[in-house]
């Protein structure tokens, strides 16, 4: 009776302890999974932020202006260039919003934020690009640029069209 | 009779560590399979990051060959 006692007690201080030790194990470890993760996190955000920042610059400066100094160009043709700054401004917006992804459900989000700019902005090169063809093939029927001219310029847009294909299909991928 | 109360105690003990161990380990893959799911994402996200920046380089110099025309 006794030894079977003894047996009850050390079987369950044994598993008592074994018990204590898993979940301070699991503790620990979940401590510093988390603390490794943001750590990297961190690092890897900080990178993002600069190019986001920098990108973000860069359109302010360049390609958004550009933009706007395009849309106030064709005001009269189109009469769209509120919406066009405002699609500019909400883009610029989106590169905000994804500025810090805090967990995994962000990360995704903010890829499929810049997946879909990334689709908008292709589609409308590409139609930028198609009328630009046919502005080309205007030009030179009038005689406004010379043979050279045309060809230089058909050869750009042929290779603006072939990267615009290669980033449509590295986006789809 | 003490000999065998001790080696059941022993087997025991080995036992509830076995459990424990397996636990830790389990706990570890988890932990692990999440860092790769996590840094697989940011991989994809700075992926994604440069593409969207070649798409606007591309946008860009759409623009201006548009303008030179």
């Amino acid at each position: 009776m006794k030894s079977i006692i003894i047996v009850a007690a050390l079987l369950f201080s044994g598993i008592s302890f074994a018990q204590g030790k898993s979940k301070e194990h699991k503790k620990e470890h979940k401590h510093d999974v988390s603390k490794e993760h943001d750590h990297k996190k961190d690092h890897k955000n900080k990178h993002h932020d600069e190019k986001t920042e920098e990108h973000d610059e860069h359109k302010a400066h360049g390609h958004d202006k550009h933009a706007d100094k395009h849309a106030d160009k064709n005001k009269g043709k189109h009469g769209n260039s509120a919406e066009h700054r405002q699609d500019g401004k909400h883009r610029n917006e989106n590169s905000i919003k994804t500025e810090k992804p805090v967990n995994d459900e962000e990360v995704r989000e903010v890829i499929d934020v810049k997946k879909e700019e990334s689709r908008t902005v292709l589609t409308e090169a590409e139609e930028k690009i198609a009328s630009a063809k046919v502005k080309l093939e205007e030009l030179l029927k009038a005689g406004t640029i010379t043979k050279e001219s045309y060809l230089l310029t058909k050869e750009k847009l042929s290779a603006l069209s072939k990267r615009s294909i290669d980033l449509k299909l590295k986006v789809a991928e | 009779m003490k000999k065998h109360t001790l080696i059941l105690a022993m087997v025991a003990g080995s036992l509830a560590a076995c459990s424990s161990e397996t636990e830790h380990v389990e706990n570890q893959i988890e932990a692990t399979q999440e860092e790769v799911v996590a840094t697989e994402l940011m991989e994809e996200l700075e992926s994604v990051t440069e593409i969207n920046d070649e798409v606007n380089a591309l946008s860009q110099e759409v623009d201006q060959l548009l303008e030179e025309l």
